[in-house]
């Protein structure tokens, strides 16, 4: 812990986390209007007092709409990391516990999976579910598994050979005590640093999506659905990308610094 | 120093012997480049520089000869073309009655499955009088029949070489194929031996660039010389823009919200007149299409034959609107709307989605590829669709037709609207020969399905072009599908 307080990217990153948690949070009320109000008449406005991050082409305040588009971007960022989280760990816990075939036919059906680029697989399976947030999320989902599979199962490997838990399968400690006492927690630290660079990933992933129009639908706006509005009207109207295109970027670079000094900081080699 | 002058001096004998090029832009790879295998735009933008119909449409919305010099009605049901002397097919086969037997033929005959056969269906019999004669012959009389020859589907094409036009096109137009590279570019080089005179341009190249505001960069650094309905906004800025020359025509396209009269949710008329007047027409049109469109009421544009002018029975009324959705005692209605992948009619329908929130009709917008759209559109349960139309033949039979006549549910009419009475108006608005009984068969249509609201007409939108001021000659009628070079120079 001291090692992580004392790392410059953790103040930082976690700064950057924080905001955007609150920000989420309290959207409604830092908006001066809600995200989906028109105005024709104020369209393409450039930033002003009024309206600090200028008007997009249904006169809709790109302020309010970067704002709203923080919870979705969080949810989306940590709903598809925490599923692939879950279910990662449990193939990884598994196949390196028990080894032989369950080992060998899970690990193959995550190569599988990790044979794609992680993008294209996510566009595959959302061109066979749909387009839509929930199954965009499902997709990146999907892609990430293989990824909490594979480190746990690496960790699992070595940890199953380790003296204390020879002791308690000596002792006569059961697989299932064995696997979530004593060797399961040995992950918890690799999982944590891989989660929270996977959330900067699936955040990114998930603004891919929607700016190919396959993530969000309107009227909700997400920052990749601005940033592929905004492209439209990039020579005259820079205001409609600058804004949604920071606040991914300052996003993912957030949770890439915790992710980093969570790695030093857990790092017992360091 | 004398080697520099020489190549110099080959260098502008070269570029001089290049002639010149003239490069468009379009937004798609077309499907295939044989007008009568089609019905995308894309395809006729170049199947029309190398083919040709046998009359034309003129920026005037005159009918005029194209392959046929002449042409009268021997009796109502028999069409007598007389045909141009001295063309050719660019492959120097002769162009002669036998040829637009053969052509006509071959879109008319259901295994070649043209998608644009129904622009002809009318046509009973094909046949050649003598060499350059043909009489075409419906019956009953269909009096469109002109304005449908016109169609770019109708152009006519070497029947022998049927298997290879769509990656190898062979008309007798003012261009011939050179190469196609699919999703980069299609080159033209000029017919020499062109009917009409060879033109002025050497080579004509056109560049397929998705993206709008790559069209536009590259207009603007002189990698193209011309692109194509610009939208709006990108329109105004082009317009500020003293090394570039933008124009903006009434065309022959409408834009249309259909209601599924046959569901549940919209049969009752109020419903319907509650949506109609919840949406400002003319916010629309001079907020967000900054002007370059004119509000809608006849479902046809004024540029149309036969085109009524209408008072407005809807204007817009949140009140009245809601008002009306009451006495229906319509509560939290949830409506789809469907829609194909067009930026512009996206941006329309969230306009739209918003006008109905105001009322308290909650739209969900479902976007997919033009397909999807067409398989969801055809099915019961659709509700609202939003399309882009245009009435190509700019004859009033053509989309009237189309999307009232009960014959045409669910393929065009997708409002599901069945009148008798009004199926009645349309038969005989094709049987009649006579211009004033027309116009008065189409202004009750008009009149009846404006109040009727078996869909809204949004507006008539202006077609946009932008080009460089070098260019000069070319003429455009009503759409960029009609673009005619023959007359085009390049000045520097």
């Amino acid at each position: 812990m001291r090692r992580f307080r004392r790392h410059p990217g953790a103040w930082v990153g976690s700064f950057i986390v924080l905001t955007l948690v609150l920000v989420a949070a309290f959207a409604p009320l830092l908006a001066d209007r809600p995200p989906t109000q028109q105005d024709l008449r104020a369209r393409l406005r450039p930033p002003s007092a009024e309206q600090p991050f200028g008007t997009d082409e249904f006169g809709r305040s790109v302020l309010s709409r970067v704002l709203h588009g923080a919870r979705l971007s969080l949810a989306t960022g940590l709903l598809p990391v925490a599923a692939a989280l879950v279910l990662g760990s449990t193939i990884g816990l598994l196949a390196g516990f028990f080894r032989g075939r369950l080992d060998a036919v899970l690990m193959r059906a995550m190569d599988v999976l990790l044979a794609f680029p992680s993008l294209l697989l996510a566009l595959a399976v959302v061109g066979t579910l749909g387009p839509g947030i929930v199954n965009a999320v499902i997709a990146i989902a999907i892609v990430d598994v293989p990824q909490y599979a594979r480190l746990v199962r690496s960790v699992v490997l070595g940890a199953r050979e380790e003296e204390y838990v020879q002791a308690a399968r000596a002792l006569g400690a059961r697989d299932g005590r064995l696997m979530w006492r004593h060797v399961a927690p040995n992950a918890v630290g690799p999982i944590v640093v891989q989660a929270t660079l996977g959330i900067g990933f699936a955040i990114l992933a998930i603004a891919g999506l929607s700016f190919l129009g396959l993530g969000v639908q309107p009227p909700v706006s997400d920052w990749g659905e601005m940033l592929a509005r905004g492209r439209r009207y990039l020579p005259d109207a820079t205001w409609l990308m600058i804004f949604p295109g920071l606040a991914v970027s300052l996003t993912v670079l957030g949770f890439n610094l915790l992710g980093d000094a969570l790695r030093d900081a857990l790092d017992p080699k360091a | 120093m004398r080697t520099l002058l020489v190549a110099l001096a080959l260098f502008l004998g070269a570029s001089l012997a290049a002639g010149q090029t003239l490069t468009t832009a379009i937004g798609a790879n077309p499907p295939t480049l044989d007008p009568q295998l089609t019905f995308n735009g894309f395809s006729f933008h170049v199947s029309n520089q190398v083919f040709e119909t046998l009359v034309r449409v003129t920026p005037e919305g005159d009918v005029v000869p194209g392959l046929a010099t002449d042409w009268s009605y021997p009796d109502p049901t028999t069409l007598r073309l007389e045909l141009r002397e001295g063309v050719a097919f660019h492959d120097g086969a002769p162009f002669d009655a036998d040829a637009v037997v053969a052509s006509l033929g071959r879109i008319l005959d259901p295994a070649t499955a043209a998608p644009g056969r129904f622009v002809l269906s009318a046509i009973q019999e094909v046949r050649a009088v003598d060499a350059r004669t043909v009489e075409i012959v419906t019956d009953p009389p269909f009096a469109p029949l002109l304005s449908h020859l016109a169609h770019p589907v109708a152009a006519i094409v070497p029947a022998a070489l049927a298997d290879t036009l769509a990656r190898a096109p062979v008309g007798t137009g003012p261009f011939t194929f050179v190469r196609w590279v699919d999703g980069s570019e299609v080159v033209l080089a000029a017919n020499a031996d062109y009917w009409g005179g060879a033109p002025a341009i050497d080579e004509v190249v056109v560049r397929i660039i998705p993206e709008i505001s790559t069209q536009i960069v590259e207009l603007r650094s002189g990698g193209v010389d011309m692109i194509f309905n610009v939208p709006p906004d990108n329109f105004l800025t082009l317009q500020a823009d003293p090394a570039i020359t933008t124009g903006a025509i009434d065309g022959w396209s409408s834009t249309h919200l259909i209601m599924n009269v046959a569901h549940p949710k919209l049969a009752d008329l109020r419903v319907r007149q509650a949506l109609a007047h919840a949406i400002d027409k003319a916010l629309i049109t001079d907020e967000m299409l900054r002007g370059l469109a004119k509000p809608g009421v006849a479902p046809i544009p004024a540029t149309v034959r036969y085109a009524a002018t209408l008072e407005e029975p809807y204007p817009y009324d949140v009140e009245g609107a809601r008002a009306l959705l009451a006495e229906a005692g319509v509560a939290d209605l949830r409506l789809r709307l469907d829609l194909y992948q067009n930026p512009d009619l996206e941006a329309v329908a969230q306009v739209l989605q918003f006008a109905f929130a105001e009322i308290g009709v909650d739209l969900e917008i479902r976007v997919q590829d033009f397909s999807a759209y067409t398989q969801a559109v055809q099915s019961d349960d659709m509700e609202l669709a939003m399309t882009g139309w245009g009435t190509v033949t700019l004859d009033a039979d053509y989309t009237l037709y189309a999307f009232f006549h009960s014959g045409e549910i669910p393929g065009n009419n997708r409002s599901r609207w069945a009148d008798p009475e009004i199926d009645a108006l349309l038969q005989r608005g094709r049987d009649e020969p006579d211009d004033a009984v027309r116009a008065e068969v189409y202004a009750l249509v008009q009149d009846a399905a404006a109040n009727a609201l078996p869909m809204v007409t949004l507006y008539y939108p202006r077609f946009t072009f932008a080009k460089r001021p070098a260019v000069q000659g070319e003429s455009i009628a009503f759409s960029w599908i009609l673009l005619d070079l023959r007359g085009a120079t390049l000045a520097d």
